[in-house]
């Protein structure tokens, strides 16, 4: 038991990382990774809101039947992350202004509801749990490495503390054409390495990904 | 007049939905294969955020304000869309089958399009009236359109160039958006 | 059967969204305060920023009229989509008025809208500005926030500002961060609101 649980996070962080290898939820993953504390605050976010829709999904499994299946989670994932929104509202309000809009967007991010169909509407709640909780880190992970990378490349700094002379900025890295060169790269060097990725090959996967999931929802 | 003018630029061009805010990246990467098709989505989401900026504006303006019950926004805003598409689908069907034909396996992909929300949360948070909210959401996604069509028109060129092997596939894509939203900032001079 | 059958299914699924509105209600009474104080003692330490030797900030009605006034007015003048929320009276010890404190907005930021407050002395010239919400690009717009770019405004007077790109301001112009002309421009007109709030409607 305890193997599967720990085989979920290693899973998450690894083997399906939502980011890297499913590029799933790629709007948030390029929006807000303009700085490395940015990336972690969304990771964290969308990490809690997908550990507690996993754990409810699959508490909620036998009541919930196929008909009202989108509805309901949509009302679940809705409400957290509503609740996650007034939390950081009250308790971190410059996190929750530098987020801004991309915080409620975590409901249409398509790693949650993904979860939920794909997993947690057909196991456990522990097991739920877990694999909400290690796909949330493989999430947090990956926006804090492309923050990082993004904040040294265009504000020469990390957590704010400048580390390259102003001269030397690329300011583009923080500006929205810079995150696409970033995960452009980053996709080349996973093909390079042929690193299990949904880009390697021809087919599009992040259409398919995001299509099969939207494919669900409509019907 | 001038007012909406502003507005509707911002949002197509300046600001753009795409390029420079990043919502709706699944649809750009993945209905881009050719023209055609990107053209169709870039209909149905023209159609869907324009009806959704209405019916969310009117449903927060008139609702949601005078009953204090702002802190629903996100719960009531994602219901209603995923019900304003199941409805435009049926609507679409029933009376408009030509139209329902061309635009219709797009409509489901467009719920969890973040675009759509991402236009009725922005008109939220820019304080917009009903007919300012309307006028952003044609904005939002003309500039969707424009953005989705032109990566296809290039897409379909890019097919037949000599492209280092890791590039293949999502890299050069990513390459092109970058390069097609550093070409965009040329639009922040207009207003 | 069928009909049976969806009538469960909307009965779960009501219940489902009356347990999160209930939910949300409650959690939105619990942060509610927490939400208002900080935006509050955020504010008041802001205040201080810009007006340091001042002891209080009060609320004047004449002010508050000035202000619906202004906003009024506003649209027509040429500074875009911009607004005031607030107009405080900075006074010290003895009770004299120094200044006034001023939170103005503009909508028109590289990324919709910016709040500033504006402190402004008694004989009108600009005591400062700080930033209260900006919501920009790290390393472009963001740096607003820098006393690089609004240290600029202390000192300045006249009615209107406007910005520049040379990099030389002259007395009524304001040097934009580079890259970042909008933003420049949405901080400055925001500024140009309260002073309008002073010139023609609060100090005659």
């Amino acid at each position: 038991m305890k193997n599967q649980n720990m085989e979920r996070i290693w899973n998450g962080i690894w083997k399906e990382n939502p980011t890297f290898v499913m590029m799933l939820g790629m709007c948030p993953t390029l929006a807000v990774t303009t700085s490395l504390i940015n990336g972690f605050a969304m990771g964290i976010s969308t990490a809690l809101v997908l550990i507690f829709s996993n754990i409810l999904i699959s508490l909620l499994r036998k009541v919930i039947s196929d008909n009202i299946r989108i509805p309901a989670y949509i009302v679940i994932v809705a409400t957290l992350v509503s609740t996650v929104q007034m939390l950081l509202q009250a308790y971190i309000p410059s996190l929750y202004t530098a987020l801004g809009i991309y915080i409620p967007l975590i409901v249409v991010n398509c790693i949650i509801l993904g979860r939920a169909e794909s997993f947690a509407s057909k196991n456990g709640i522990i097991v739920s749990a877990f694999d909400g909780l290690g796909m949330g880190i493989g999430f947090t992970i990956a926006l804090t490495l492309i923050g990082l990378v993004r904040e040294i490349l265009g504000a020469g700094s990390v957590l704010g503390t400048v580390v390259i002379p102003k001269e030397y900025h690329i300011t583009a890295f923080v500006l929205a054409p810079g995150a696409f060169f970033a995960l452009a790269v980053l996709t080349a060097l996973q093909n390079k390495f042929k690193a299990p990725s949904a880009t390697n090959g021809d087919t599009n996967s992040c259409g398919a990904g995001c299509g099969s999931c939207g494919e669900k929802i409509g019907g | 007049m001038k007012e909406l003018l502003l507005i509707a630029v911002g949002a197509a061009l300046v600001n753009n939905v795409v390029l420079s805010q990043f919502l709706g990246l699944c649809p750009f990467l993945g209905v881009s294969k050719n023209v055609k098709t990107a053209a169709g989505m870039g209909g149905a989401v023209v159609f869907v955020i324009t009806i959704s900026s209405l019916v969310t504006s009117i449903i927060y303006n008139g609702i949601l304000v005078s009953l204090h019950l702002e802190y629903l926004q996100t719960m009531v805003f994602i219901l209603v869309i995923a019900a304003l598409v199941q409805f435009v689908e049926l609507f679409m069907k029933k009376s408009m089958p030509p139209l329902h034909k061309t635009m219709g396996i797009y409509l489901p992909l467009i719920t969890t399009n973040c675009a759509v929300l991402g236009a009725a949360l922005t008109n939220v948070s820019k304080n917009y009236g009903i007919l300012q909210s309307v006028v952003n959401g044609v904005g939002i996604s003309v500039g969707f359109t424009i953005a989705i069509v032109m990566l296809a028109g290039i897409r379909e060129r890019i097919k037949y160039n000599d492209i280092p092997d890791s590039f293949k596939g999502s890299p050069i894509i990513l390459v092109t958006a970058g390069l097609m939203a550093i070409a965009f900032f040329g639009f922040a001079g207009l207003i | 059967m069928k009909q049976g059958r969806i009538l469960k299914d909307a009965l779960i699924l009501f219940t489902i969204t009356v347990i999160s509105g209930l939910i949300l209600g409650g959690v939105h009474e619990l942060t509610k305060d927490t939400i208002n104080n900080s935006s509050i003692s955020a504010h008041l330490e802001a205040y201080k920023t810009v007006f340091p030797d001042a002891v209080d900030f009060k609320a004047d009605d004449k002010l508050t009229d000035a202000l619906k006034k202004s906003n009024e007015e506003l649209p027509s003048q040429n500074y875009g989509n911009v607004g005031l929320d607030q107009a405080l009276q900075a006074v010290d010890k003895s009770g004299t008025v120094l200044g006034y404190v001023i939170t103005s907005h503009s909508n028109d930021s590289y990324d919709g809208l910016v709040q500033i407050l504006v402190g402004i002395n008694a004989d009108k010239t600009m005591k400062g500005i700080e930033i209260l919400e900006l919501n920009d690009t790290p390393g472009l717009g963001q740096r607003a926030e820098e006393p690089e770019f609004k240290g600029q405004f202390a000192g300045k007077s006249g009615e209107s500002l406007t910005v520049t790109k040379s990099g030389s301001a002259g007395a009524e112009e304001i040097n934009a961060i580079s890259g970042a002309t909008i933003t420049s421009r949405a901080v400055t007109n925001a500024v140009n609101a309260a002073l309008y709030l002073m010139y023609h409607n609060a100090l005659q």
